[in-house]
This record gives C-alpha cells, sequence and structure tokens, in this order.
C-alpha cells in the first residue's frame, strides 16, 4: 500500500478506501432479503376462511412444460383473503398465469402437477411392481423351502390364532350381539317369504300324498309304510324356489350388512391378529423367512420393478436427478414431509391448466377467486 | 536566545546493573550554566547509562538498576534512589524521530507536552536549526544531517534545563562533527543551558566542550581529565582494549542553518499548541488507517470474503450427501443451514484471522521499530504518553476495525454466496436465496438474531486479545531487525491461535 500512496498519494488511498467500503456495503445491502414489500396480487377463498395465517405460503408460477417456479410469498389473511406479494411483479412467465390453486403441500401436488406421460408412466411402474410382487409372493409359496419349513408352522400358527380369537371374550360377545341381531331377520325371512313357497307346495303335496296313499289308507291294517315321495318332492321344490328366488342370499346379505356383523368380524380378525403376532412360533418363522437367502431369488420378478419404480417416482414427482436445477416445490413439500408441518401453497397457474388439473382432482386444489390488493 | 541559569550538581552518583555489577561508584561532578562537558569511555562502559538515568529513563527498584545519590538542578533537588530525574532532555544517538510523524508533528508533539507551552524564544531558538527543512517533509525524507537537528530542536522545545547528547557525532565525518559541536555550542551558551556529551571519540568534539569526564572502567568512578585529545586518547586507549572501531561517515549536511537564519523561519508560527486529545485522535486516525481502512488492507478482507462466500456455497450444495442428486430436494434446508452457519461461524473466523493474522504482523513490527529506535525511550523523555496514545489506540482500533471489517466480509461473503447460487440455480429468483439465507439471521420484523451478540463478543474480544499479544510481543527488548522479524511471527502464531481459541470457545458455548 506503501507504493500505491506514494504513487497516488494519500487522498487517492483514501478516496480508494471509500470506494472500496461503498462497493462492499453495496453488495452486501444487494443480498439483503426485502421486507415488508406490497403485495401484488390478491385472491379469496370461495368459502371464506376466518382464520389468518401466522406464517407465510410459498407462491409458485405452474410453466408450460409443467415445471414449477417459485415466484413469491403469500399471507392468509383474516376472512379468507390471500395476499400474495411476487418477487418479480414484472417477470414474462407471470404476465399470463393469473388463476390461483391452493393446496396441502403433499405428494399430491405433485401427482397432479404431473404431465400425462409422466403420470403414465409412474402408473407402468406401479403396474410393474404389483404385477411382480404377485408373482415373487406366489414363487416363495410355491417353492420347496417355504413348504418345508413355514407352511407348516404357519397353517398351525393360522388354526391356533383363529382357535384363540374364537374363544377370546370379546369375540363371544360381538358374535352373540350379532346373532341376537339375526334372530328377527331370520324370524321375518321365515314367516314371510319361506311360508308363502312353503304354503304354495303344501297344498299340491296333501292331494298327491293322498292319491299316492290311497289305497294303503283303504288297508289300514296293513304293516306297509307311507308313501312318502311327495313329500320330498315338494321338499325339492321348495328348495328350488327357495334358490330361484335367492331367499338365502338375501337374508344372508341384510345379516352382513348389520354393524352387529361388522362388529364382530373386525373384533375376530383383530383378536386373530393379536394372537398370531403374540404367537412366538409366527415370530421365529417370520424372521426366519425374511432373513432366508434361499427365498431371495423368488423374489427377482418384484426386484426389478421396484428398482425402477424408486428411480422412477423421485425423478418425476420432485425431479431429482445429478445435474437438476431447483425444484422448490418439491423443497418445500419434502420439508413439510419430513418436519410433518406441511402447510399450505399457492399456485398459478393459466386457466386450461388450472382445468386440467380440476379434472384430475376436484378436491384437493382449492380454486381461488380474485380479490383486492390491500 | 532564551537563557536559563540552572546549574546540574550531582553527588555521591552509584549505579548498578541490575545482574549486581557496578557501573559507576560514589561520583560527584557539576556542570555549570552553558557548560559543556564531554563523558567519554570506552564502550559498553555505561555512558548512555548516565544520560538515560538523567532523563529518566532508567528503570529503577527492584529487578532493575539500583540508584544512589543526589541530583540538584534549580530548585529541584532530587534523591536518585527513589525519586526519577527528568532534568534532561536526551538527543539519541539515532535521533529516535518518531518516523510515523512529519517533522513539522515531531516538533509539534514535543511542544504540546512540554510542562508549559513554549515560549516565543524558545521556538524561534530550537527551530532555527532548521531552517532548510520543509515544514511538511517526512522524516524518512530528511537526510541525517536533517534529522539530527529536527531531534536537537525537538529536545530543545521539550524545555528541560539540561541537554543530553548521546554520541551526536557517531557517524559523522570529521568536518561535520566540528559543525555539530559548534551548532550545540551556540545553543547552550544562548540558552544558558548545562550540557552533557557522550562521546567515544573526543577529537572532534573537543574544541567545544569546556571539561572532559572520563568513566573509569577500573575504578568505577568519573575522573575529570584535561581537555588535551592525546592524553584523553591515550587514557581511553588504556581502558578500551582496542575497541576503538572506524566509523562511516553519513551523508549530512549541518551548514544549512545558518543559512536558513537569514531567511523568514516558517517553523514557530506552524507548530502552534494542541491538546493531547488532539494527539490522541491523530494516533487513533494514524491507527484507524493502517489497521482498519487502508485499500490493500479492504481489498485482502474482500477477497476473503469473497472467496468464503464462494466456497461455503457452491461446496455446500455440490459435496453434501448424495450430491447433485439431493440439492434439489435438500434446497431450502441446506441454504437455511449454510447462511446460519455462514453468517455466525466461517465469515467471523475467516474475517477474525485474516484481521488478525495481518494486524498483528503491523503492530508487532510498528512495535518493534519504536522500541529497537528508542522511539517509546524519546517519547518518555518528550513526556508523552505513548502507551496511552498508541497501545489504546492500537487495542482501540483492533476491537473496532474487526467489528467494522465483519460487516463489510458479512455483505461480501453475502454477496459472493448470492451470485454463486445463482449459477447453480440460474432459473431463480433472488429473493428466494434471499428469504432463505437469512432465515435464521434476520428475523421477522427486521430484527438481527440475538446469536449475532455473540458473534460481535468472538470478534471483538479475539482482535482485543490478538492485540494486546502484538503489543506485548513487540514492545519485549529489541536489538535487531532480526528480533523485531522474530516478533512478528510469534505475534501471528499467537494471535490467530488466540483468535482460534476465542472463536472455538464461544461457538461451542454458544451451539
Amino acid at each position: 500500500m506503501r507504493a500505491f500512496t506514494v504513487m497516488f498519494g494519500r487522498p487517492a488511498a483514501m478516496a480508494a478506501s471509500v470506494g472500496l467500503a461503498i462497493l462492499f456495503l453495496s453488495a452486501g445491502w444487494t443480498a439483503l432479503p426485502t421486507r415488508n414489500a406490497p403485495s401484488t396480487l390478491a385472491y379469496r377463498l370461495p368459502d371464506g376462511d376466518p382464520a389468518a395465517g401466522d406464517e407465510g405460503m410459498p407462491v409458485f408460477v405452474l410453466r408450460p412444460d409443467h415445471s414449477t417456479l417459485r415466484a413469491g410469498v403469500a399471507r392468509m389473511q383474516t376472512g379468507g383473503r390471500i395476499d400474495v406479494t411476487l418477487y418479480d411483479p414484472s417477470d414474462p412467465e407471470l404476465t399470463q398465469e393469473s388463476e390461483g390453486l391452493l393446496f396441502n403441500a403433499d405428494l399430491r401436488v405433485m401427482w397432479l402437477l404431473a404431465t400425462d406421460e409422466e403420470r403414465a408412466a409412474l402408473r407402468r411402474g406401479i403396474e410393474k411392481l404389483g404385477v411382480g410382487l404377485r408373482d415373487a409372493i406366489d414363487a416363495v409359496l410355491r417353492s420347496p423351502e417355504f413348504n418345508d419349513e413355514y407352511r407348516s408352522v404357519l397353517k398351525d400358527v393360522g388354526r391356533q390364532a383363529i382357535d384363540t380369537a374364537w374363544h377370546h371374550p370379546g369375540t363371544k360377545a360381538a358374535y352373540d350381539e350379532l346373532v341376537r341381531s339375526a334372530e328377527p331377520v331370520l324370524r321375518e325371512a321365515i314367516g314371510r317369504d319361506l311360508r308363502g313357497i312353503v304354503m304354495k307346495r303344501a297344498e299340491p303335496m296333501v292331494w298327491d300324498m293322498l292319491s299316492a296313499n290311497v289305497g294303503s289308507v283303504l288297508k289300514l291294517f296293513q304293516d306297509q309304510p307311507w308313501n312318502l315321495t311327495p313329500v320330498e318332492q315338494a321338499l325339492e321344490g321348495i328348495q328350488r324356489d327357495v334358490r330361484e328366488q335367492g331367499l338365502v342370499e338375501k337374508t344372508t346379505q341384510r345379516i352382513l350388512d348389520s354393524w352387529q356383523a361388522k362388529a364382530f368380524m373386525q373384533t375376530f380378525a383383530n383378536n386373530a391378529m393379536d394372537a398370531a403376532v403374540r404367537d412366538p412360533r409366527m415370530r421365529d418363522a417370520v424372521h426366519r423367512l425374511l432373513t432366508d437367502q434361499r427365498l431371495g431369488a423368488y423374489l427377482t420378478p418384484a426386484s426389478q420393478p421396484a428398482n425402477e419404480l424408486a428411480r422412477l417416482a423421485p425423478q418425476i414427482l420432485f425431479g431429482v436427478h445429478p445435474q437438476s436445477d431447483l425444484n422448490a416445490l418439491a423443497a418445500y413439500i419434502f420439508r413439510g414431509f419430513i418436519t410433518g408441518r406441511p402447510g399450505q401453497l399457492v399456485i398459478l397457474t393459466s386457466p386450461r391448466q388450472r382445468d386440467q388439473i380440476l379434472a384430475l382432482d376436484r378436491f384437493a386444489p382449492r380454486p381461488l377467486l380474485y380479490g383486492v390488493p390491500q | 536566545m532564551t537563557t536559563m541559569n540552572n546549574a546540574l550538581e550531582i553527588a555521591g552518583l552509584g549505579i548498578r546493573r541490575p545482574t549486581g555489577a557496578v557501573l559507576v561508584r560514589d561520583a560527584t561532578f557539576t556542570i555549570k550554566p552553558a557548560e559543556i562537558v564531554l563523558l567519554v569511555g570506552p564502550s559498553g562502559s555505561g555512558k548512555s547509562t548516565i544520560v538515560k538515568l538523567l532523563g529518566g529513563l532508567l528503570e529503577t527498584g527492584p529487578g532493575g538498576w539500583g540508584v544512589t545519590g543526589r541530583l540538584t538542578c534549580g530548585d529541584r533537588k532530587l534523591d536518585l534512589e527513589s525519586e526519577r530525574s527528568h532534568v534532561g532532555g536526551i538527543v539519541f544517538q539515532d535521533h529516535a524521530l518518531f518516523n510515523d510523524l512529519s517533522a513539522l508533528e515531531n516538533l509539534r508533539i514535543a511542544a504540546d507536552h512540554a510542562g508549559r507551552p513554549p515560549a516565543p524564544a524558545l521556538l524561534a531558538d530550537a527551530t532555527a536549526l532548521l531552517g532548510d527543512i520543509g515544514v511538511h517533509k517526512t522524516v524518512a525524507s530528511c537526510s541525517g544531517g536533517q534529522r539530527q537537528r529536527l531531534a536537537i530542536a525537538r529536545t530543545l522545545l521539550a524545555d528541560r534545563p539540561v541537554l543530553l547528547f548521546d554520541e551526536p557525532n557517531s557517524g559523522l565525518d570529521v568536518r561535520m562533527a566540528r559543525r555539530l559541536g559548534e551548532l550545540i555550542r551556540d545553543l547552550c551558551v544562548g540558552m544558558g543551558k548545562p550540557a552533557l556529551i557522550v562521546a567515544h571519540h573526543v577529537k572532534d568534539l573537543l574544541p567545544v566542550a569546556d571539561r572532559v569526564l572520563l568513566l573509569d572502567t577500573r575504578s568505577r568512578r568519573l575522573v575529570e581529565v584535561p581537555k588535551d585529545a592525546d592524553a584523553i586518547e591515550a587514557e581511553l586507549m588504556k581502558l578500551d582494549s582496542g575497541s576503538a572501531a572506524s566509523t562511516g561517515t553519513a551523508q549530512i549536511d549541518t551548514a544549512a542553518p545558518q543559512n536558513g537564519k537569514d531567511r523568514r523561519n516558517p517553523w514557530p508560527s506552524s507548530i502552534g499548541h494542541r491538546s493531547r486529545l488532539y494527539w490522541f485522535g491523530r494516533y487513533m486516525a494514524e491507527y484507524f488507517w493502517e489497521l482498519c481502512v487502508s485499500p490493500l488492507m479492504l481489498i485482502y478482507m474482500g477477497a476473503g470474503a469473497l472467496i468464503m462466500g464462494f466456497v461455503s456455497m457452491w461446496f455446500g450444495f455440490h459435496y453434501n450427501s448424495f450430491g447433485g442428486y439431493l440439492k434439489s430436494l435438500l434446497h431450502d434446508e441446506t441454504l437455511v443451514g449454510l447462511g446460519l452457519v455462514q453468517g455466525t461461524v466461517a465469515v467471523p473466523l475467516i474475517s477474525s484471522i485474516l484481521f488478525v493474522a495481518r494486524n498483528n504482523a503491523i503492530i508487532a513490527a510498528d512495535i518493534g521499530n519504536r522500541v529497537l529506535s528508542s522511539q517509546f525511550k524519546a517519547m518518555d523523555n518528550l513526556g508523552i504518553t505513548a502507551r496511552t496514545y498508541i497501545y489504546s489506540a492500537i487495542l482501540i482500533n483492533m476491537v473496532m476495525g474487526a467489528l467494522m471489517l465483519l460487516v463489510l466480509s458479512l455483505g461480501v461473503a453475502g454477496w459472493s454466496s448470492m451470485q454463486t447460487w445463482h449459477l447453480q440455480f440460474p432459473q431463480q429468483n433472488f429473493e428466494l436465496w434471499r428469504e432463505h439465507f437469512f432465515q435464521k439471521l434476520i428475523l421477522e420484523g427486521g430484527h438481527v438474531t440475538p446469536r449475532m451478540g455473540w458473534v460481535l463478543l468472538k470478534v471483538g474480544l479475539s482482535a482485543l486479545l490478538a492485540g494486546a499479544a502484538a503489543i506485548v510481543i513487540g514492545g519485549g527488548r529489541k536489538e535487531s531487525v532480526l528480533e523485531i522479524n522474530a516478533a512478528i511471527a510469534r505475534s501471528i502464531i499467537i494471535g490467530v491461535t488466540l483468535t482460534l481459541l476465542v472463536h472455538a470457545v464461544i461457538s461451542v458455548l454458544t451451539l
């Protein structure tokens, strides 16, 4: 610096210092966040919302290629008004994007914002995985290793669990309740529907019985059995009528539709599962099953679709790939997912994009109406 | 010329080194007003120690020099064993000019710290020597002779009753040494002040001396010897076994004052009077410039912050877990974390280290140079409170500068981070970066996070401790430039280590 001072003098050095200090402070000033900027857009919820939000919501703009760009901050005001402060109101991407949609920040948003091709690709991946899983499970269940070592144990466990659940007091109480609730249904079915069928068949049966046994009536003291064929025919006819009229199915359906039936089934299933899980043989079998390297070979049908889906889903939904620019929407949703505080977000779209999204899902996005900025 | 009629009387003077060795035993002498006494003796015999004693620079007391005897000068009577003498104004062998001040300021500071404002006659007498020296000339641009006359003028302005010259002819050729002798003669006679000249080579000064005292290194007594050059040389030869080293000559000019006397002398009117606060401000400004805001310092700190901002943002996003795969997903939290770390840990630390490393080198060199060139001694002799001015100016500027440059560094690093981020995410708006980067630094309502209080504490405290270390290291005994170099290196290492420790401790405590 002495050389500088010698060459240009102390005043020049001081001027250089002042210039540098101003330059540095200006650079720092440009980096500071803009606070309390006035809102540039306003929307409102159609059904209103009395609560004002404490925290700002991010605002994104949906571009024609279905990528999103962070465009500003929105704040929920009392009465459902949403004030939006755009980072750059003169951004040309915003001039055509004026329709607002309010979302809860969850994976559904990513699904809705994906292109048709991306959604189709995801569906294909999920289907492939489903097929692969079925094949893999079938292969495991058919494998000699499973049949030799696991099947009998698991069957025993299952039987034991059903037995335990059946004798469980809760199951018994639920079953009794079901039976009590079924009696009126059965009485009604027998008294009304079955009676009509029986009566229809009973009258010809009497005449058939009489005509078939008329000889026997006359030989009163002969020791001959009655000809019961008409009875058998009448019973067959009743059974046929019952079957043809669906009487059993209807009655069963009525019983099964009752809440007592549901309660019984739930109680029974819960108790059976609890009993199975508590069974140490089950724990041991499952542990061995999961760590049995011999069974790994049977899972091959599922592994490739699973890998493909694991690679595809983050790429499509979160835009995760090595050279990706920022997907601020995915980052926000991911943060909400991790922290357990998903929050809400606003996406600005064109009218056509809004209609496409609403066609896919009429409930997840909440269309916003225009409001007046304040 | 001003006249003072105070004789210097020394009775029973004894000086003992801190090691216990006796330097002078029971010396008694008197120097009358306007009388010039030559004090001669072999090298290392202790002549300069007597000058220091009379100038109030000898550290006496427990662990220091041992002194006995009495001093009388006018109405001042001192017991040298317990009281410090300030009767002598010393002209140091190496001039001990304050080379950070201009020629004029060297005189001004001496005049302003004299017991009372110098009388016009004293100003005229003292500055009559300086006719050929420009008022605003820097010390560095003065010739050797001009520096010597500046040093003499500065000592005269301090207005001490006795003039003490420590080997003034050292390095001068015969002609110049005789001129200097005549100059001293004129001053003493004109001002009526007694003068004691310590000299190893007496021949050139003998014509102006009234008496000659020999410090006998065998008997450790002061002995008056005849004004006979040959006799003195013979005595010295006996005492100084062949240590009469030849001296080089300096390119000095003592002829100018006589010419200058004929012209109007601008010096007296330029000296004027200033308060001590002015001098404190003067040193504050000097160190503020050197330690805080010189262009090179700003460029250096700015470059450090620029690189820090780039590195933290570039590598923060490129070399986190899974690299580019997750940089999009983890963007928000990464940015918030980088902002917090950069603002409260990384930039304060790098800023402090750069600041301390550079300034500790400067302080150690500056203080070391002042020690080596006897500037502190000269200040003490002139009654200038060097520690108040220089040490406090350094420490205040260290703290103030560290905080000020921290703000600048944070600004530059922030800007650099923002631009680096935009290189990686070119489609995003800068406001997105601002929103996340400052999320934990600037709270709702625009308030700065309370954590910044700890940041200021660690930056200020580390600068204060490092500055104090540099002062202590630089202010240690210096015998050569090599020792200054070693002090610079030591000062950097200790300063940076202290900085690291302070930052680490406070950062850990405030996690």
